[in-house]
């Protein structure tokens, strides 16, 4: 069963093609939430709750559109809602050490024979500095990058309008620079 | 850093963090399955910890609804509270029959393992139960493990790949195994216990039956569908996310009770798609039988390690095992 099939019959009342759907773009759906919540059973919750949405409002549809960008605007969405409510509960202490760790950056071009670990570092270091930005500007970054979608196409998924979008992706690629910036080791 | 290494960067996280075998579809589809204006629509959490919390109520459900009085007022099979079957129950509780001990054998089957269990119960303070897992009913044990109960005594003793332990509390509050028959204080302690979850429940009467040779009430409980409360729940039910996305496909717990003392005879719960995932069903029962005060004794063999713990509260008995188990790799004990 194609993409198209699974919503004509989900739009009819078939359950079984939301199965396909979710077979499909969960895991990309909650590898997007986690880069914006951070935790990982916070994502699969927020994806959860996004396909029941879909589910209901399916109706309001259109079959001809993939559904894979209407719906990670979905995730997106909530994902930076449900962040933006944690943040707002973090403690003192989470705070300090995210601090913490975001200043123990190495440099990003590491020798050849260690590349493996380096890798590992330079995850690292994108982690704790995505951790820095805010979930709007994370969830743009992650639009952009991870998704790989255009400005045009963020526009839709992060619901606002194409100034903001460029907006939040520069002050995002400005902190971004900013954290990642090769420190010299002491 | 440029912005490819930073996408590398990205995913990798991502897909660590996230393995591809990630499967939402139980937890959705039985989302799903229920009725529109039962769905929760509040913000996120709220709908895996309330359907979880159903599921995790499950076992605690049907031992109060063991306790369910009798069915003159069910003169038809329609779907009335937990709530209101236990204060029925309650009001019923001064005409049940008087009964003071029993012994009873039952076989459990649960996540593909069976247990065979045996229970002397002599009262609230003198109980003893025998857990043998073994490889198909009635068959050599593979795994025992026994606790007895004797006033302010209770020992535990496991046995597992021919290795024999014993651990002897005095004044440690275990909560004991056996359903207590006597109404007055087990009542208050099932009620107490489920006080905070029975509002997530619907349960109805489906008939009669018999189990091991007793009449016996049938009883279906099914989660409400617009959920419980999770803010009521005790912290016992604040279970792992882990645990709550496997509870959440709960379709159903089905009991027999008793329909003389109400004690459970069997259970059994499937998931919303039918299959059974846990079975328990009592083998023969006996009630008011002589147990000889032997029976709720103890005396290691010679060789068997005992640690003995005084005044100490469960979780420090748990918390030493679990230490000792660390150091030399054996199973931690499971509590009584």
């Amino acid at each position: 069963m194609d993409e198209r099939e699974a919503i004509s019959r989900l739009q009819a009342g078939d359950v079984s093609g939301l199965e396909v759907l979710v077979r499909q773009y969960q895991v990309r759906a909650v590898r997007s939430a986690y880069l914006v919540t951070r935790d990982r059973s916070l994502a699969e919750d927020v994806v959860q709750a996004a396909f029941v949405k879909a589910y209901e409002r399916i109706g309001q549809f259109d079959p001809n559109r993939p559904f894979g960008p209407w719906f990670l605007r979905s995730v997106l969405h909530d994902a930076i809602k449900v962040a933006q409510a944690r943040e707002r509960q973090r403690s003192l202490d989470a705070l300090t050490q995210d601090d913490r760790a975001g200043r123990d950056g190495v440099p990003d071009q590491a020798p050849g024979p260690e590349e493996l670990w380096a890798r590992a570092e330079t995850a690292e270091e994108v982690w704790v500095a995505l951790g820095q930005l805010t979930p709007d500007q994370r969830a743009a970054v992650i639009a952009r990058y991870f998704l790989g979608m255009s400005e045009a196409e963020m526009t839709g998924t992060l619901a606002c309008p194409p100034s903001t979008v460029k907006w939040r992706l520069h002050a995002a690629r400005n902190r971004l620079r900013v954290l990642l910036r090769p420190t010299t080791v002491k | 850093m440029d912005e490819s290494t930073r996408t590398c960067a990205m995913t990798r996280i991502a897909e660590e963090a996230v393995p591809e075998n990630v499967d939402l579809w139980p937890a959705i589809r039985a989302q799903v399955a229920r009725p529109n204006d039962a769905r929760p629509t509040s913000g996120r959490g709220a709908p895996v910890r309330r359907r979880a919390l159903l599921g995790g109520i499950a076992s605690a459900a049907a031992l109060a609804l063991a306790l369910v009085g009798t069915n003159t007022w069910w003169t038809q099979p329609t779907a009335v509270s937990a709530e209101t079957i236990l204060d029925r129950a309650q009001a019923t509780a001064n005409d049940l029959a008087d009964i003071r001990t029993y012994h009873l054998k039952m076989t459990q089957l649960r996540g593909g393992t069976t247990v065979d269990t045996e229970v002397w119960y002599g009262g609230s303070t003198k109980q003893r139960t025998i857990h043998r897992r073994v490889d198909q009913p009635g068959g050599p044990a593979v795994a025992m493990s026994e606790s007895i109960f004797n006033g302010e005594h209770t020992w535990i003793i496991l046995n597992d790949n021919g290795q024999t332990r014993a651990v002897h509390t005095i004044g440690t509050d275990w909560k004991k195994p056996g359903d207590d028959p006597s109404r007055a204080s087990s009542l208050s302690d099932v009620l107490t216990r489920y006080a905070s979850e029975k509002s997530c429940l619907n349960a109805r009467q489906d008939g009669e039956a018999t189990i091991a040779g007793r009449p016996a009430h049938v009883i279906v409980t099914t989660p409400k569908p617009e959920g419980c409360d999770a803010s009521k729940a005790s912290p016992a039910d604040q279970r792992t996310k882990a645990d709550e996305r496997k509870l959440a496909t709960l379709g159903e717990t089905r009991v027999w009770v008793d329909k003389q003392s109400f004690l459970l005879l069997k259970s059994e719960t499937r998931d919303t798609s039918g299959a059974v995932i846990e079975r328990g069903e009592v083998i023969s029962i006996e009630y008011n039988v002589n147990i000889p005060d032997s029976t709720f004794t103890y005396t290691p063999p010679p060789g068997v390690q005992v640690r003995e713990f005084v005044g100490a509260s469960p979780d420090v008995v748990k918390r030493a095992l679990v230490e000792e188990d660390s150091k030399d790799g054996a199973a931690p004990p499971k509590q009584p």
